[in-house]
Order: C-alpha cells, then structure tokens, then sequence
C-alpha cells in the first residue's frame, strides 16, 4: 500500500519554545489515522505546517510522491489536501451555497484564460459549478439550509458545511481538526457516521485531530499520540489504550477509557 | 430654475464618482481590503488625461482605454504588498502611497507642477454642444464599467474575491489563489479610479496636485460604506449622496465632509455593511420582499 | 562639515517632534491595537486650544502648554469613549474603529474649520528669539526647548512604565489583553489612561509647533499624522523605543535627504517614501514583531 503521505523529522519552535520535535509519521493510501494528545501538545501546528501557513524550522514533508516544503497553502490544497479548522472558519456572510461554490471553483481556474472564460462564460461556469455543489450539499443532507447564511446556522450544521466546503476541493487527503468539538454526544455519533459515508464515497485518506476518544477509538484505523511536540505512541487502538506513556501524558486529562 | 446645462454637469460628476465608487467598492466591498489610495489613481487619471490631450494630441477613446491599462498595471503593484500586509499596515501603505505621490505631483514639471496642467479639452461627438456630448460618453462608460461590475460581481470571480474576504486563511487553504485574486481587486479597483480621474480631467479641464488629496481618497471610501459595500446600487447611492445631493442642496455643502465624516462613524458602528450593501439590513428585507 | 552637523541637530530636533507625535499613536496601538487616525485631530485641537488661551486669556506661553496637554487628553478620552469603545464592542469588522478613526479625525478637523475659518491664525506671543551657539551648531530657544522637553518626558515616560502601577499595566496589555484581564487589571480604564497620556503628549507637541511657526490651521494635523505613521512602522508598532527612536531617526534622514538629494519631493515626499519602502521591505520595523503583520 503506497504512503500517501509523509512527515519526516519535522521541528518548529516559536520563540524558544519547541513545539515540534523531530516528528515523523506517515499516513498510508485509505487509512484514517487519528492525532491525539493534551492540549498544546502541537496538533494543530502539524496541521498548519502541512498546509503550508506555517513554516517549519526543518523536516520534509512528502504527499503523493511530491514534496511540497516549497509550496504555497492555496498550491497544496489544488494538489488534493483539504481540511477543516478547530474554530469554525466558513465564509461567515455568504450562503451556505456560496460557500461550496467559492471552492468548487478552484478546480478549473488555472490560467489568464480560465479567469476570462469564468468572466465571459459567467452563467455556464456558475451553472457547472452550481450542480457539482449541489452534489455534495445534498450527500450531507444540508439541502435544505443551502440558500441561508452560514453565520445564522446551528453550530452542527456550520460544521457539515466546513465538511462540504472541504469536499469540494475533490480531496484526496483530509485534515480534520477536532471535528467534534462543540458537539453533543448525538451529533458527535451522525459525525461519526458521516465521516464514514464520505470516506467511502469519496475515497477519503484522513488524518483526524480529536479529543473525543470515544471517537477517536471507534473510528481509527491507526492512532499516533503527540504530547509536548514529541511522538510518544503509534499503534492501534487497543494498543495505545494500554500504553503506559500516553496514559501518563493523558493524567488528569482525559479517560482512555472507551466503556462510557 | 435649474438649467439644463447645470442639470448635465451634475450627471456628468455622479457618472464620474459612480465610476470611482464601483472601483473602490471593488476593492472594500468585494475583496474586503482597505485603500486610502483612491485619489492619488482618480489624480493620476486627470494628468495623463492631460498630457495626452494637450501634449501628445492623443484621440479621447485611445486615451482613456491607455489610460485604463496603465493604472491597472499600477494598481497591481499596489496589490502587492497587500499580500504580506494585514489591514492596518495596508491602511498605512496606501495612505502613504496616495500621500507621496500627490506630493510627486506637485513637484514632477510633466505635471505641470504646483500649477498642474490646464486646458484639457472636453472631446466632442457629432456636432451636439460638448457639455451634452460628454455627458452621453459618460454615461455610455458608466454602462460598460457597471456592467463588468456586475459581471464580476455574479461570476465565479467575484466569489472568490468574496470569500477572501471572510476569511482568507480558510480561502487560501481551500485552494484559492489569493495572490491572483488580490492583485486582481486592487487593478482593476484603481484602474476605475483613474477612468473616473480621466473624465474628471476631461471635465473640469484641470489637473492639479491639491486636488486629489486624502480627503478625496475619505470620501471614497464613504460613499461605498454609506451606500453600501459590494452592491452597483449601493455605489450608485453612495454617488448621489456624496455628489448630487450636496451640490443641489447647496447651504450643506460647506458641512459636506464634517457630515461625511460623521455617517461614517455611524455606519461602521451600525450598519457597516452600508445602505444597500450585500448583507445590510434593508437588502436583505428587499431579497425576502421579492422571494 | 559644519553644515551637515546644523543639518544634523535640525533633524534631531525634528525628531524630537515627531517622536512626541508618534508616542500617542504607538501606545494606543499597543493598548487597542487599532490605528488611532483620529490622533492627528488631537495634535490641532492642542493647537488651537493653546491659540485661544494664548490669545485671550493667559499670557504664558509655558502654562498654556501644559493646559492645552490636558485639554488634548480629555479629547482623547472623548473619542475613545464615544468612537472607538463602542465599535470595538460590536465586533463588526476588523477595520470598523480603524476608518471611524478617519470619520472622527475629519469631524474634528471640519468643525475646526467651520468654526475658525480655513486660514491660518497666529499667536501673539512666541519665543524668546534668542539662539544658543555650542560651538560647531547653534539653536534657537524654541528648538532648545522641545528637545529639553522631550527628553523629560522620555525619562518620566521610562520610569512610569516601569515603575507605576498604571504603567506596568499599559505594558501587560500589549503584550497580552486576555491574560492581562484575567489578572484583574481594569483594561477600559487603563485603554482610557493611555489615551490621555498620548493625547495630552499631541497636544502639546501641536501648541509647540503652532507657537514655533506661528501659524495653525484646520488642516495642520495630517502631515504630522502621516509622519507619525511613519515613524511608528519604521520603530515598530506598539513599541515606545521604537517610536522615540524611530522619530529621530526619521527627523535626521528626512533632513538630510531633503537638504542632499535632488528628487521631486518636499521633506514630507521623502518621508512618505520612506514609509513606502519600510512596508515593502521592513513591514515590521525595527522594533516590531514578526507575527502581528502577516495578513
């Protein structure tokens, strides 16, 4: 099975604080793989260094084959690496539509002559890019709210449409950051299952941030624990469960435990 | 009661600062950036105006799509340091840009210096009375910009420009090319500024340094956040309150900016979106009414 | 040689101005994070203020000084309270305090206007004309002065900060609000404090000029806005050293550029140039920090 993507011997401080210590993981073609760990233990910076808004001090990053140290965040997402935000980041006052648009339309807007075709064209290209939105609203059962402004819509749902607004980047990788937070066990659980309807769907290979590791457990096909910028586990989930060191990096944090 | 030929001044001055507002609404409403450069392209419109009609005797069409072009280039290199600026330094960088090149232009000789350049003629069609002539030219200008506004503004394009503006750290890590997008908003906004400078030129026959200072840039700005951000009706509306209804209601005029200055502190405070801007208040009751 | 050194202390006392001008507007800044605009409204209202007491009913120059320092403050404390607090409440737009900065300052300079006429007045009293010769480079009293002046309020400001209560607290919120809150300082009223500290510095630099060229007028306050704008991009944002040390700096090079350079530009053109290049090259200035400018 081939490594879609690969992060070696990463390092980011900020300030003098080390953040990212010599970090290496990687994430085969398919396979949802979770990132945990306490707070500030340095998640979402990966996250950010992968998608290029930060830069690292040193490391490699490799996806596809490719590496991709040198690009710019908008190049990297074209190359296929979507991802979501911890705190919600939608387009706050356009649609929930227009939100899926702005993204759906990136795919074909390559050169000078793409930008006259979308200006000249303009009625084709939204309708193309209309109905391939349309797609994915309605696969994530956001139909009916696609014409209301994000910033007035339920919590649960401005997460489904960070989701669909992802998605219509035609991703080969997605980073989601903590997917869950904010919600209550039941919509945690319809997250769940979505998550697994649009990996299928979309042949998705995820890399998931989480806390909640009832989630985390159930959903994982591999973990890799980060506690202090340091990798201190990798392994499946009943392996992680049992490993002394993300115990004690989790003392007083949170219950590895799944029977909740 | 009001002469003709005062009423066509008056059209030709909205049709002008309309331009400049759908400019300045492409770069404040659209793309969400600030400028306080607007006069110092709206200025270099006018003096190039100039020089092509009195030095160089270029004919009015070639000049003003020249003059287009131009400060589109320029308005690129504007864009710029936009990529690397957030929006209080951005602020400063245009408020220093307008600043130094209006201070350029009271020193360059080719324009004409503290006495800038004088004599720019109004260009004619047909045989009609030039005030009238230009103000059917004007207006023909006025369609065409409004009409790529508005293109611009439904297309993909303007999506994207959109979508920077809520939130570029999101757009950008979708895939959108903010670099293309910003550089794009701020050509084309300028380049609307400078045709506007160039009928303005054409118009009042003079160009000169003292006009196209900061408050000028202010009052652009105003108009699209009173009239409303994103919006061609908004721009429009922001025109006539800025230039119809003061000068046809002439005992304001002299409290004309301290009054701007005020609607600007109440609409950023209460409606910031502006009139009839994209979001505001009253248009979303106007888009409820006719669903 | 003797030129360049006069040339020299020119743009030292320049500076000296500048710097007073810019020390509002970078404390603000460090405070709120929001560019006070409004700033250079302050610095004229100093003026004028000075110039009616001036005129009218005090003779002294050295009292009116300090009343029109404390006029300015009241001002500054003013706006905050009726432009930028509320604004900034609201949480519409990033920008929102930023451009009603530049409503308030036209408000504020129009009604000047309209109240005091477009031209400009003078005062009737102004400083001894007497000059200080050291030697290789003399100065007139009004140039001794400012920079004596200038230099007691650096130390006094240096020792408020680091000593007083009120002063550390300015600090601990530039650098971190939320904590800064969390740690029960009061932030509305020390933002309120610091906006009297800077407008009252405003005021009286504005009184010092208008006296110094016997001349004010409604639109006296931009050039010096735009400058210390300059100077606060070029010595960092939020940063006091950086403004003081900016503002001297951009005194002498502005100076020298002007008296040794053949461009098409007043002494003001080259500071704006300045500016322009610093944004491009140096965004964060001297002292400033890396992080708060990416966009």
């Amino acid at each position: 099975m081939k490594e879609l993507l690969k992060v070696i011997n990463l390092n980011k401080s900020f300030g003098g604080l080390k953040v990212i210590d010599d970090v290496t993981f990687s994430l085969k073609k398919g396979e949802l793989l979770s990132l945990i760990g306490p707070n500030g233990a340095g998640k979402t910076t990966i996250f950010n260094i992968i998608t290029r808004l930060i830069k690292e001090d040193s490391g490699k990053i490799v996806f596809n084959g490719i590496e991709i140290n040198h690009l710019k965040t908008y190049q990297v997402a074209r190359l296929g690496i979507g991802r979501t935000f911890q705190t919600i980041k939608l387009f706050e006052n356009l649609t929930v539509e227009e939100n899926v648009m702005a993204i759906n339309g990136v795919k074909n807007d390559r050169s000078i002559f793409s930008t006259f075709y979308k200006l000249i064209m303009y009625k084709k290209d939204l309708k193309d890019i209309k109905d391939k939105s349309l797609e994915i609203i309605s696969f994530l059962g956001l139909e009916k709210y696609k014409d209301q402004i994000s910033k007035n819509l339920p919590y649960g749902i401005q997460r489904r449409v960070e989701i669909a607004r992802a998605l219509a980047l035609n991703p080969i990788l997605l980073l989601l950051d903590e997917p869950s937070a904010g919600l209550n066990e039941a919509e945690a659980e319809d997250l769940m299952v979505l998550l697994s309807k649009i990996r299928e769907k979309y042949k998705l290979t995820i890399l998931l941030i989480e806390h909640n590791i009832n989630l985390v457990m159930s959903i994982s096909e591999r973990i890799i624990v980060l506690d202090h910028g340091k990798l201190i586990a990798e392994g499946i989930p009943s392996e992680i469960q049992k490993n002394p060191l993300v115990i004690e990096a989790y003392l007083g944090g949170g219950d590895l435990n799944v029977n909740n | 009661m009001i002469s003709v030929g005062y009423l066509s001044s008056l059209l030709i001055e909205l049709g002008i600062f309309f331009i400049l507002a759908l400019g300045t609404n492409i770069i404040v409403g659209l793309a969400g950036q600030v400028t306080i450069a607007q006069a110092a392209f709206f200025g270099l419109g006018a003096f190039f105006s100039g020089i092509f009609s009195t030095q160089l005797h270029i004919n009015f069409v070639i000049s003003i799509i020249v003059i287009f072009i131009i400060i589109f280039i320029l308005g690129g290199l504007l864009g710029m340091p936009s990529l690397r600026l957030s929006g209080d330094y951005l602020a400063i960088f245009t408020l220093g840009l307008g600043l130094f090149l209006q201070d350029l232009f009271s020193h360059l000789s080719i324009f004409g210096g503290t006495y800038g350049i004088v004599n720019i003629p109004m260009p004619t069609i047909f045989s009609l009375n030039p005030l009238y002539g230009y103000l059917i030219i004007v207006w023909i200008i006025v369609i065409i910009l409004a009409i790529f506004f508005y293109i611009i503004n439904k297309s993909w394009i303007g999506l994207s420009l959109k979508a920077i503006r809520e939130n570029e750290m999101a757009a950008k890590s979708m895939g959108i090319n903010h670099v293309k997008s910003k550089i794009f908003a701020f050509s084309l906004g300028s380049a609307y500024a400078g045709l506007a400078g160039a009928l303005f030129g054409h118009f009042v026959g003079i160009a000169i340094y003292s006009s196209f200072g900061v408050d000028l840039s202010v009052q652009a700005l105003a108009m699209v956040i009173v009239g409303g951000l994103g919006t061609i009706f908004g721009s429009f509306v922001g025109a006539i309150l800025f230039i119809f209804l003061p000068e046809s209601l002439r005992f304001i005029s002299d409290y004309r900016i301290l009054i701007y200055g005020l609607l600007i502190i109440l609409f950023m405070r209460f409606e910031p979106f502006g009139l009839f801007g994209e979001r505001s208040r009253i248009y979303e009751k106007l888009k409820e009414f006719f669903r | 040689m003797i030129a360049l050194i006069q040339q020299l202390i020119n743009g030292i006392f320049i500076g000296a101005l500048f710097s007073l001008i810019a020390l509002g507007l970078t404390m603000v800044y460090g405070v709120l994070r929001v560019l006070h605009f409004a700033h250079g409204a302050i610095y004229m209202m100093g003026a004028y203020f000075g110039y009616l007491l001036i005129n009218f009913y005090i003779n002294n120059i050295w009292i009116s000084l300090i009343l029109a320092g404390l006029f300015a403050g009241f001002l500054g404390i003013a706006l905050s309270f009726l432009v930028y607090n509320p604004i900034i409440k609201v949480k519409t737009h990033p920008l929102a305090p930023l451009i009603a900065g530049l409503g308030a300052y036209f408000v504020l300079s129009e009604s000047a206007r309209i109240i005091w006429g477009p031209y400009t007045r003078s005062f009737y009293i102004g400083f001894p004309t007497i000059s200080f010769n050291f030697g290789l480079f003399s100065l007139n009293f009004g140039q001794l002065s400012i920079l004596i002046i200038t230099i007691i309020i650096i130390i006094i400001l240096h020792i408020f900060l680091k000593y007083t209560k009120l002063g550390l607290s300015i600090r601990a919120i530039s650098q971190d609000r939320e904590i800064s809150s969390v740690f029960g300082i009061n932030v509305n009223n020390v933002i309120y404090m610091t906006f009297f500290i800077g407008s009252f510095f405003a005021g009286l630099a504005g009184l010092f000029i208008g006296i110094y060229y016997n001349s004010i007028s409604p639109s006296m306050g931009l050039s010096p806005l735009s400058i210390a704008f300059a100077v606060i991009i070029i010595g960092g944002m939020g940063s006091i050293i950086g403004s003081i040390l900016g503002g001297f700096l951009l005194g002498i090079i502005s100076t020298l550029l002007y008296v040794y350079f053949n461009l098409p530009l007043s002494t003001y053109g080259y500071i704006f140039l300045i500016l322009i290049l610093f944004l491009i090259f140096r965004p964060r200035g001297i002292f400033g920090k890396e992080e708060e400018v990416r966009a």
